[in-house]
């Protein structure tokens, strides 16, 4: 069985189209559409990692990070945007994310990344 | 010029001016009107003398023709001819008998001086003159004599002797076979005809009718034939050369001429003349006057006008003359008295009666006189005056000594130009301004600085001296004289009057760090300006650029997900899908870009046409109803009819329409939509109403900005691009219209634009 992966993002296309490419690595996908969603999921489903959207309506990827880190402080978490900034870096400083990745860059970088976070993880246990 | 001579000038200029102009008038019109006249008796006195004797010689050529065809004359002149040389025999005497009583009868027609039967050898056979018979006529060369042979012939006037002269009328005479014996000739006494043409009736001592002749001899003359009044002599003697100046009328009817006119005569002398011409006889007749004549009454009138003239002039001077004394009489008394109290004597008086102005005038001068005294008296008091005067002085310095301290306080720099150019005054203000020492600027003179010319400020203050006129010159870059400090300033100058001179007082205010502040500002807009325009420029190129891919990436998806390129499993047409929907979006919001820049830097075109609103709102509910339908919407129409048109771009508003109606969809999961328009002042207002999930106050005045999606839960998955209200509200306002939102949060919303009607 491969590592569970947890994708948050408000946008339902993307999930679609992600959650699948995702899946063809080997992967076993979860989607959520929001925070509060992911929230639910960190706790219930226990994934391996989490791959979140910066930016989302009523809680965004930087809310949603503070409260896993919450619940998880060791969860690894990728954070991607569209528009990649020191401003959103800045803010997840100190929350341990182990990449930011652009959104158009997705499936070119998101696999090693994913690799990557999972080794590092793995590697901890 | 003395009083004397103005008078004598301005009274015969009013009196003999008009004088000489209305006898000038008078002369002339008497003139043409007599002219006229005596023209007019001329041409009546011609025409009556030619007809008569036109009339006379017709008569004379009847008569002839008579005698040619009378019976005895026919058959007694060959007898008499027959038995001419035998004047003895019975046959001769009866014929000469029958003859003699025929012409007898024939003489009571008209009297003749002769008649003559000649044969064609020119001698006479017979003659009322019995002395003639058997002689040869006396006038053989006459050629009326030989054309007679041919007709009936007028010949020419001829002198029989002295003072006698006549005139021969011929015919050809036939014998009862008709064949030609010889000729008919009548002799006419031309003295009762002469008597005719020279009577003078009527033309006053100078006047007379003549008659003459063309002749041609050795050269060209005109021949007199009837005895002149001025040259008894001159019938068929006087001659007149052909184009020589006397005579030109009768020069003139002998060209077969007829007119009237001013006319040298026979004796060189100017007259009034008429002339015709008597074609019959060849002959010209002129009727005519001297004009020295005619026009004596003329010239007497005129003479008389002179007279009169001559006196007007010499009573005018000598009343000028009197005038002019009576006025200088008093003057003179006047100058006289002022010599007198001019020299020290106030008590002199020049006393004038006279009620005339110069009367006046040497009272005035009395009074004056009498003044003149008593001020002299009063010269004591007159020191105190002088006194009063210095405190008044005093007063003026101490006024100007606050003035001066005033001018030292003020915040402007402040100099005072003297009527020479140079400094009065000047401030602290004004040196520091300047950078000049005080010396420097004291010895500036302003009327020769050169920068001051340059300016124009030189024109300027040469007006405040002048005429008085203040001035202002705003935002003047310049340059101090000697400390060569450069400053914008404002000048300020306005007319002063000091110690009675003119002066001019200038204001400078120091405005460089003002508009070097303004420059800078100003600057800073230029850049950002011109930021914007390169952003708005960027935008739009990346924009048009991204259109070309993007349709490539559409159609590409199509080609597959129609099945063109291969069949599609029903996984693969899902991924297509959704491929599809996300270049849509991304298209929708690259056009959304391009028209909020277009409508933002003014570059969107408008069509405006006149257009009924219900039937836009029409055409995008019938657009959008499968859309609204599959929501499971209601759609509610309210239409105000009798709508008058709006001047509108009809896609642009449809443009706007959709999009409103699109949001009303996007939040509205049940109830209704409702679509109204109705008039309000002036405008027509269309408002789209949902039963959504409404709007929080706070954020109603963000809706119409660019990118403002409020985040309100699933909105994000509207596919929105965020540019469509702040495009609504562009297009609208561009329009001359107004746009704008009421929200009952949790309720639904009212999104309403209004058009103006004209």
């Amino acid at each position: 069985m491969g590592k569970k992966i947890l994708l948050v993002d408000d946008e339902e296309d993307f999930l679609k189209v992600t959650s699948s490419r995702i899946e063809s690595w080997g992967y076993e996908v979860i989607s959520v559409a929001n925070g509060k969603q992911a929230l639910d999921a960190v706790m219930s489903k226990n994934p391996d990692i989490v791959i979140l959207d910066y930016m989302m309506p009523e809680m965004d990827g930087i809310e949603t990070l503070k409260r896993i880190r919450k619940i998880n402080k060791k969860l690894p978490v990728i954070m991607f945007t569209a528009y990649p900034n020191e401003k959103a870096i800045e803010g997840a400083e100190n929350l341990s994310v182990r990449a930011f990745i652009p959104k158009l860059s997705m499936y070119s970088d998101s696999q090693e990344a994913l690799k990557q976070a999972l080794k590092i993880s793995e590697g901890r246990e | 010029m003395s009083i004397n001579k103005k008078l004598i000038i301005l009274s015969l200029a009013l009196i003999v001016l008009p004088m000489i102009l209305i006898g000038t008038l008078i002369f002339f019109s008497a003139k043409r009107h007599i002219e006229r006249e005596i023209m007019a008796k001329l041409e009546v006195v011609a025409d009556l003398k030619v007809d008569k004797i036109e009339t006379f010689f017709y008569e004379r050529a009847s008569d002839v023709a008579l005698a040619q065809n009378l019976f005895v004359i026919k058959v007694y002149y060959p007898i008499m001819k027959e038995y001419a040389k035998d004047t003895t025999s019975p046959e001769y005497i009866t014929a000469k008998e029958m003859l003699d009583e025929y012409v007898n009868v024939f003489q009571k027609i008209y009297r003749y001086r002769n008649i003559r039967l000649v044969d064609l050898n020119k001698i006479v056979v017979y003659s009322s003159n019995p002395e003639e018979i058997g002689k040869t006529l006396p006038i053989a060369t006459d050629s009326a004599f030989i054309d007679a042979q041919k007709g009936v012939r007028i010949g020419n006037i001829y002198s029989r002797e002295e003072n006698q002269y006549s005139m021969l009328v011929a015919a050809p005479l036939h014998d009862i076979d008709n064949k030609l014996v010889g000729v008919v000739v009548l002799e006419i006494d031309m003295n009762p005809i002469y008597k005719f043409i020279q009577e003078t009736t009527g033309l006053g001592k100078t006047g007379e009718t003549l008659i003459a002749r063309h002749f041609v001899g050795e050269e060209e003359e005109v021949l007199f034939l009837n005895p002149l009044r001025h040259e008894p002599k001159a019938a068929l003697n006087k001659k007149i050369l052909f184009g020589d100046r006397a005579g030109a009328s009768i020069q003139k009817a002998v060209q077969g001429k007829e007119g009237k006119g001013v006319a040298v005569d026979y004796r060189g002398k100017k007259t009034f003349s008429v002339w015709r011409y008597i074609k019959p006889l060849n002959w010209e007749l002129v009727a005519k006057i001297d004009i020295k004549e005619v026009l004596r009454p003329v010239f007497t009138l005129s003479d008389l006008i002179a007279g009169i003239l001559i006196v007007t002039i010499l009573l005018d001077v000598i009343v000028a003359f009197w005038a002019a004394r009576s006025i200088l009489r008093p003057i003179k008394l006047l100058e006289k008295g002022v010599g007198i109290i001019g020299a020290g004597n106030l008590d002199y008086k020049v006393g004038t009666k006279s009620k005339d102005e110069i009367g006046q005038l040497s009272r005035a001068f009395d009074k004056m006189t009498e003044d003149l005294k008593k001020r002299t008296i009063s010269i004591g008091k007159l020191n105190e005056e002088v006194a009063e005067r210095r405190r008044v002085d005093e007063a003026i310095k101490k006024s100007n000594r606050i003035f001066n301290s005033i001018l030292e306080m003020s915040p402007f720099g402040i100099y005072i130009i003297n009527d020479k150019g140079g400094v009065d005054y000047v401030n602290s203000v004004m040196l520091e301004i300047s950078g000049n020492t005080p010396n420097e600027f004291k010895s500036i003179n302003f009327f020769k600085l050169p920068t001051y010319k340059e300016l124009g400020l030189y024109d300027k203050i040469v007006d405040v001296f002048e005429n008085g006129k203040s001035f202002k010159m705003g935002a003047v870059t310049y340059t101090s004289f000697h400390a060569k400090k450069t400053t914008i300033r404002n000048f300020t100058g306005i007319p002063l009057e000091r110690e009675g001179a003119k002066k001019a007082l200038i204001f400078v205010e120091d405005i460089t760090e003002q508009k070097n502040a303004e420059m800078d500002i100003r600057e800073a807009e230029q850049k950002e300006k011109e930021a914007l325009d390169m952003k708005a420029n960027f935008i739009s190129v990346v924009s048009h650029e991204l259109r070309t891919p993007l349709t490539s990436i559409k159609e590409g998806i199509a080609l597959v997900s129609d099945g063109t390129a291969g069949e599609v499993s029903k996984g693969q047409k899902e991924f297509l899908d959704i491929a599809k929907r996300n270049v849509d979006r991304l298209a929708r919001l690259i056009n959304d870009v391009l028209d909020y820049q277009k409508l933002e830097t003014g570059r969107m075109g408008f069509s405006i046409m006149e257009e009924n609103i219900n039937e836009i709102i029409g055409e995008v509910v019938e657009e959008m109803l499968p859309a609204i339908k599959s929501k499971e919407l209601n759609i509610v129409e309210s239409f105000a009819s009798n709508l008058p048109p709006i001047r509108c771009d009809r896609d642009r508003v449809k443009q706007v329409l959709i999009n409103l109606v699109n949001n009303a969809m996007k939040f509205t999961d049940k109830g209704n939509i409702t679509i109204a328009s109705q008039k309000v002042e002036g405008y027509i207002q269309v408002s789209v109403s949902d039963t959504g999930i409404g709007i929080k106050e706070e954020d109603l005045d963000k809706l119409f900005k660019s990118f403002m999606q409020l985040h309100v839960g699933k909105e994000r998955k509207t596919g929105s691009t965020g540019l469509g209200l702040a495009i609504s509200k562009k297009i609208i306002e561009e329009q001359g219209g107004k746009i704008g939102v009421e929200s009952d949060f949790g309720k639904g919303s009212t999104f309403s634009f209004m058009l103006p009607i004209k």
